[in-house]
């Protein structure tokens, strides 16, 4: 999945060292003195589960929210945990609890996490669920993250589908197909599915054509970034809903299956029909299916 | 004209109260918490409820571009469960600091028994502590004694008055809350509170200053147009704009602006629920969109 093999050691080195260097960019954001000794001193003082939730909790009393800016360095280092990572889609006060949750202990940041996770508002939701990927033990909140996608909150939701890498690093495929059903479902931006081409299987093709054909039976549209999962898996069966889609679809709906067929073994029939090829990638389409709304 | 519904139980409502409630020039609402028509038995359901309050309902209210607050405390009926009350006041310091809340109650007396006094007493402490103003829940029953025993209460722990909702008011309390400094809220409420012109009579007779109006809409028979139309009444009766708007939105911003986690910016553009364009002055409506047909009486159901 990731080129760049670390050995265990590595890996504990270099979150420690990102545990240090946000913290050390969390100070560097914060503006006025009154939050930068705060803040000092809570990091410290996490040890006793009170004291973590009120310091959580206090943050955003406590800190001038604001956008952040960070330094390349880190910037490189969250990106190679997190390819999807943007500093633009964090606040001070998200990247300040980032690095409370980082500096807990792992031996018992789970209990933690998980209790206040049950008990947090929706901010609090998105900024644990954005966050859980960059932790040293990641993988122990699975099943907290497969939880978590059943929310019909918006933002949680996206929090745990957009730009984050978890889902595909650490999801089995049937998890990663719900997660990716509901986005269709909640009619989000499937572009911004990290990995969302590597992860395509035969399975979620079978699920989607099924869901094509229930939303056609009950004479509403599908989404055209529906299509991008499935290509790669066409058959005689997708064949014709493929072409029905360019003949009785408009737009980008027609745009995508033209899109699938094109790449596909089916491509002869594009040039029998006289029908010409696209040159928008995937997000591309994804983006101008969203621009109304993101 | 806009308003602000500062009482109303939202997850007792539905989507078409959300709509309404827009469409009237509701733009702000809080949701204190209260009991839901039947004793909770487990501290379980305390918590679900109370997360209930600063997440999903915030969401649903937002899908209708109504911003959404609470306040959060152990209601006095409930707080007669004494074993039952006392873990329920363990969850209250993990709730008071969520984003959305905007003070500690509605507290106060039902049948001011011990035991309600007991946890009234724990929680006016709890707000001094994280400095959150308080809603206080004026009884039904006696209510005039209730009220004047929850302002002495008040006092003896030395509550500022300004930072103190009392709610529930009618005629034979309204004086004795203003005069002591506190704000006075009335709830219009079919046949068990105030009715609205009742509430316009109140108006006349002691101007807008530190009064509230609210609807307590909830599980039972009443009304979540209620500031509203109650304000179209009082125009219709010649009370001042100026003096509807203090009483039908102003008033209640000032008095929970005191929390620091309510602010008119959290709504004039518009509300969103995407973290994402928190900073980027994005103001669309995101998620499902509030029903799009005009409210006839047709019988199709919209695909």
């Amino acid at each position: 999945m990731n080129q760049i093999a670390l050995t265990g050691t590595q890996i504990v080195n270099a979150k420690t060292n990102l545990k240090l260097e946000i913290y050390q960019s969390c100070l560097n954001n914060l503006k006025s003195e009154l939050a930068v000794s705060w803040f000092t001193e809570k990091v410290k003082d996490l040890s006793s589960t009170s004291s973590f939730y009120l310091a959580f909790g206090m943050l955003k009393r406590k800190v001038d929210d604001g956008p952040i800016s960070i330094y390349e360095g880190l910037n490189a280092e969250l990106k190679r945990i997190n390819p999807a990572f943007s500093h633009t889609k964090w606040t001070l006060v998200e990247f300040c609890r980032l690095a409370f949750l980082l500096h807990l202990d792992s031996s018992d940041n789970k209990a933690k996490i998980c209790t206040l996770l049950a008990s947090s508002d929706m901010k609090e939701q998105v900024v644990i669920y954005k966050s859980l990927q960059y932790l040293a033990n990641a993988e122990d909140f699975k099943l907290e993250i497969i939880d978590g996608i059943r929310t019909n909150m918006v933002d949680v939701f996206d929090a745990i589908a957009s730009e984050n890498s978890y889902a595909f690093k650490y999801f089995s495929e049937d998890a990663w197909n719900h997660m990716v059903l509901k986005a269709i479902f909640m009619e989000r931006p499937i572009y911004r599915i990290y990995g969302i081409d590597d992860k395509k299987n035969a399975k979620l093709t079978g699920i989607l054509q099924d869901f094509v054909h229930e939303r056609w039976a009950a004479g509403r549209a599908v989404t055209p970034e529906l299509w991008r999962m499935i290509s790669g898996f066409e058959n005689d069966s997708i064949f014709e809903d493929l072409k029905k889609t360019v003949k009785s679809d408009t737009g980008l709906g027609k745009t995508a299956a033209i899109k699938v067929l094109q790449e596909s073994s089916y491509v002869s029939w594009l040039a029998d029909e006289g029908i010409e090829e696209t040159i928008l990638s995937w997000n591309e389409i994804g983006l101008q299916v969203n621009q109304s709304t993101d | 004209m806009k308003f602000i519904d500062p009482h109303v139980h939202m997850s007792s409502r539905t989507t078409d109260d959300y709509e309404a409630m827009q469409k009237a020039g509701i733009v702000a609402i809080i949701e204190p918490a209260f009991w839901l028509g039947q004793p909770r038995t487990e501290k379980g359901a305390f918590k679900d409820y109370y997360s209930s309050i600063v997440g999903w309902e915030p969401f649903r209210s937002s899908q209708f571009g109504i911003k959404h607050y609470c306040t959060i405390g152990l209601n006095s009926k409930e707080a007669n469960n004494v074993p039952l009350a006392e873990q329920v006041m363990e969850l209250l310091p993990l709730y008071a600091m969520k984003d959305n809340v905007v003070a500690i109650g509605e507290i106060g007396y039902d049948d001011q028994t011990e035991a309600e006094d007991r946890f009234f007493r724990a929680q006016i402490e709890l707000a001094k502590e994280v400095n959150l103003p308080i809603l206080i829940h004026t009884p039904h029953r006696d209510k005039k004694n209730g009220t004047l025993r929850s302002m002495d209460v008040l006092e003896e722990h030395g509550v500022d008055p300004k930072m103190v909702i009392i709610d529930h008011n009618n005629e034979e309390t309204a004086k004795a809350v203003l005069d002591r400094g506190y704000w006075a809220a009335f709830t219009i409420y079919p046949r068990t509170k105030m009715g609205s012109e009742r509430m316009v009579e109140v108006v006349k007779q002691y101007g807008s200053e530190r009064i509230i109006v609210d609807s307590s809409a909830d599980w039972g028979v009443s009304d979540p147009l209620a500031v509203p139309k109650t304000a179209h009444l009082m125009l219709a009766n010649g009370i001042a704009k100026q003096d509807v708007h203090m009483t039908c939105y102003q008033n209640a911003l000032d008095a929970y602006a005191q929390s620091g986690n309510m602010k008119e910016s959290d709504w004039v553009d518009g509300v969103v629920f995407d973290q994402s364009t928190l900073f980027g002055g994005n103001s669309v409506l995101r998620g499902q969109d509030p029903k799009k047909g005009s409210g006839t009486d047709s019988d199709i159901v919209e695909n």
